[in-house]
């Protein structure tokens, strides 16, 4: 199987939302679509996922035209809503019909994805009703008609971390090949975060296919193979990430010392990306310059506690190329 | 149109109509609904004075003309209205109707009861009988007393109406009087009809209600999805036009609950008013005075002309929702739709009111889009139109959701993933056609 993404382009009026954008997937694995605000992520998800017209360019899936019918595609949107006033499993079996699941294997799925995510409780209020004993509260009289159900849960009710975990539930409800998440961990607290990357880990593991746009580079780097980032509607950098973190070479060396490093850092013309307490995040032109200095702090005496030279990470080289085109634009 | 651009109606309209079902709001409006139903034909049939013993009511009659009544309290008795005695000298104050003679005619005086209770019905009756007893004696055959009697509604006067009139008369000795002159009445028909005029007024009330209420159901539905941001998760498994039609379906369903909701209760009511109170006042009142005929063909052309409406007020309220970011604007949609309904239900209270009921405006109003949809079973109910102008209505009817149909499929993809002021319709219809929105 692939996905062939190929010169997708879109305009509003006079204003290039899209440029020719194109990138493929020939194999499972994980795809990240990386951009500033308003870069054109969310419109290029669209126009992919047949949601939003194309002005120009295709989206093959094993060379046919991607739709909802030649593939079974898990989206979770980055604008994300659940209907307030309904319950939520009939929101997620209403959502699993529309994909085409039936209602049993929608149950099956839900269950273990709830208890995957944690939400049991808000999907199925009766079985994990806590006891009073639980609750250390003085047992009640018993009533008539056993005991009083509980009320189904709205979304309303729900905190936004656990309405957004019921969302994410949405986009896997099918068992999808192919799974875009737009921002998948984007106000999480972080024991909801690693739930939610156990899941996508799983997901990846089986062999789906997974495009993910973020602003957490953190995320991107942990999962991603290939990347584009796109910057004001057209494609700035794209690749597979090691290649291209590799292609940057060692270059950015944190330094720890136990005194002031600063004037041995200016004196071999290296550039303080920050500073605090003795601890330097430096941009050097290659290992020799590293070492040239690491052997100026040992002559001097400083003792130096960390130094580790290494690639840029996925976040600074995004930081470098928008900035650069940014430069470029001014 | 793509072939499958309604792929997955069905469980849109499944969803929707489930929840719709489940608000309780939604379930409180339908219990009001059936309790209205459930108390009306008792209250009727107390507002009309019937009795709750099962005994008919006794009239008294002054009649100050040398006609003689034999017959008329047979007739009234065979009507069910109750029964009939002429009033003595002694107690001529005391009497519910008077018959006096004029140089214009008979006229026939209520003088007690309300304007549609039981003592109106026997003033009716009174007025049809004497007319009927002046054609015989003016030498025409039974067969065209029957005819002409059918036709002329004699109007009834209260005294103080009947003193207003003779003052009037007085003055104006050639002007036209309202008896039982058989060339008045005919003329009276083509006008103001007070049968037709309640009824006409009835079921506008009740369509205007059912289409405000599928209307705003669609609307909301459609602004709730997009304010909720569901749209672009839904949009990746269901077509646009299917998420519409889905919504317009339910919202007609339910708002069709009302109606067997009101029918079903209305029925209830009758069959067990019946065993403990006198209704046969309320059903003369209806099939007599109303003239209501609810016969299948009637009844097929309500429903039908309704649904058609219902289905074409849903559709637009759904594209002018669509053009709605949030609930607080959909206050400007669900305008338009308002506007257009309301103007169906004024033009058809209107033209029965003021006597547009006949020839070429009766077709007219059988066929206009909007308005068709208010006036056409009325007009079919009292004979004023027949099938073709109806059928004509439909065709038009049709070939207006076809038209709204098709611009949904052009512009409600964009419209649901549309976000910032209202869309106006003007702005809607010059996004259909490709041009720039100015918003």
């Amino acid at each position: 199987m692939s996905l062939i993404v190929s010169h997708l382009h879109k305009t509003y009026g006079s204003n290039v939302v899209v440029e020719d954008l194109s990138f493929t997937m020939d194999g499972p694995g994980v795809y990240a679509l990386l951009g500033t605000n308003g870069a054109g992520k969310t419109t290029s998800i669209r126009m992919m996922l047949g949601m939003l017209a194309k002005d120009g360019g295709e989206v093959l899936w094993n060379g046919a035209p991607l739709t909802t019918e030649s593939c079974n595609i898990g989206y979770l949107a980055e604008e994300r809503g659940l209907y307030p006033k309904y319950e939520l499993m009939d929101q997620l079996l209403y959502f699993a019909s529309l994909r085409g699941v039936s209602k049993e294997d929608a149950k099956a799925r839900i269950r273990s994805l709830a208890k995957r995510l944690d939400v049991e409780e808000y999907l199925y209020p009766n079985a994990f009703k806590p006891s009073s004993d639980m609750l250390g509260q003085q047992k009640k009289p018993l009533r008539l008609g056993g005991p009083r159900k509980e009320k189904p849960r709205l979304a309303e009710q729900l905190s936004k971390g656990n309405q957004q975990k019921i969302q994410f539930m949405t986009a896997l409800l099918s068992d999808p090949e192919l799974i875009v998440l737009d921002e998948p961990l984007s106000g999480l607290d972080p024991v909801n975060t690693d739930l939610i990357r156990d899941v996508i880990r799983d997901e990846i593991a089986k062999g789906k296919y997974l495009i993910m746009s973020s602003h957490q580079m953190a995320t991107v780097e942990e999962f991603c193979t290939d990347i584009t980032i796109l910057n004001r509607s057209h494609t700035v950098l794209q690749g597979n990430l090691n290649e291209i973190k590799k292609s940057y070479g060692r270059v950015h060396l944190h330094l720890k010392c136990e005194a002031d490093a600063s004037l041995y850092i200016a004196q071999a013309g290296i550039e303080i990306l920050s500073e605090k307490e003795n601890e330097y995040e430096l941009k050097v032109s290659g290992e020799s310059q590293a070492a040239s200095l690491l052997s100026a702090l040992i002559s001097a005496g400083i003792p130096v506690i960390t130094y580790d030279l290494r690639e840029p990470s996925l976040h600074e080289i995004f930081v470098e190329k928008v900035g650069e085109e940014h430069i470029h634009e001014a | 149109m793509k072939r499958n651009a309604f792929a997955g109606t069905g469980k849109v309209f499944h969803f929707t109509f489930r929840q719709l079902l489940k608000s309780k709001a939604n379930r409180r409006s339908l219990l009001v609904m059936l309790l209205i139903a459930l108390i009306s034909v008792p209250a009727l049939s107390l507002i009309r004075g019937g009795s709750n013993g099962g005994g008919s009511d006794t009239f008294l009659i002054d009649n100050q003309t040398t006609l003689s009544l034999s017959g008329l309290a047979g007739r009234l008795e065979e009507e069910g209205v109750g029964t009939m005695q002429e009033a003595s000298a002694d107690l001529r104050d005391k009497a519910d109707l008077r018959i006096t003679d004029s140089p214009d005619g008979l006229i026939v005086t209520q003088l007690t009861g309300s304007a549609y209770g039981s003592v109106s019905y026997a003033a009716q009756i009174t007025a049809q009988f004497l007319k009927e007893q002046q054609l015989l004696a003016a030498g025409l055959s039974e067969a065209a007393v029957n005819v002409l009697a059918y036709y002329p509604d004699t109007y009834i006067m209260t005294d103080e109406e009947y003193a207003e009139f003779s003052r009037e008369k007085a003055d104006d000795p050639s002007g036209s009087s309202i008896t039982d002159d058989p060339a008045g009445p005919a003329e009276e028909d083509e006008g103001f009809d007070q049968g037709s005029y309640m009824v006409q007024l009835g079921l506008s009330v009740l369509l205007m209600m059912v289409s405000i209420l599928s209307v705003s159901f669609v609307i909301r539905a459609v602004v709730e999805e997009k304010q909720s941001k569901l749209v672009d998760l839904l949009l990746v498994s269901v077509e646009p036009g299917a998420l519409l039609l889905g919504k317009v379906l339910a919202s007609l369903l339910y708002a069709l609950l009302y109606y067997v909701v009101l029918i079903g209760g209305m029925l209830i009511s009758r069959t067990v008013s019946g065993l403990f109170m006198d209704t046969s006042g309320t059903e003369n009142y209806l099939t007599n005075i109303l003239k209501l005929d609810l016969g299948p063909d009637v009844l097929a052309v309500l429903l039908i002309t309704s649904l058609l409406g219902f289905l074409a007020f849903g559709i637009l309220g759904g594209i002018c929702g669509a053009g709605c970011s949030s609930i607080e604007d959909s206050g400007g949609a669900m305008s338009l739709c308002m506007l257009l309904i309301m103007a169906g239900y004024m033009v058809s209270i209107f033209a029965t009111a003021g006597g547009l009921t006949h020839g070429n405006a009766a077709k007219a109003f059988s066929i206009i889009p909007v308005i068709s949809m208010f006036s056409a079973p009325t007009l079919y109910m009292y004979g004023k139109v027949g099938f073709g102008p109806v059928a004509i209505g439909w065709a038009v009817q049709l070939f207006f959701i076809l038209l709204l149909t098709l611009l949904a499929a052009k512009v409600y993809s964009g419209l649901i993933i549309y976000k910032g002021k209202r869309l106006s319709l003007g702005n809607i219809l010059r996004m259909a056609r490709g041009k720039e929105v100015r918003v």
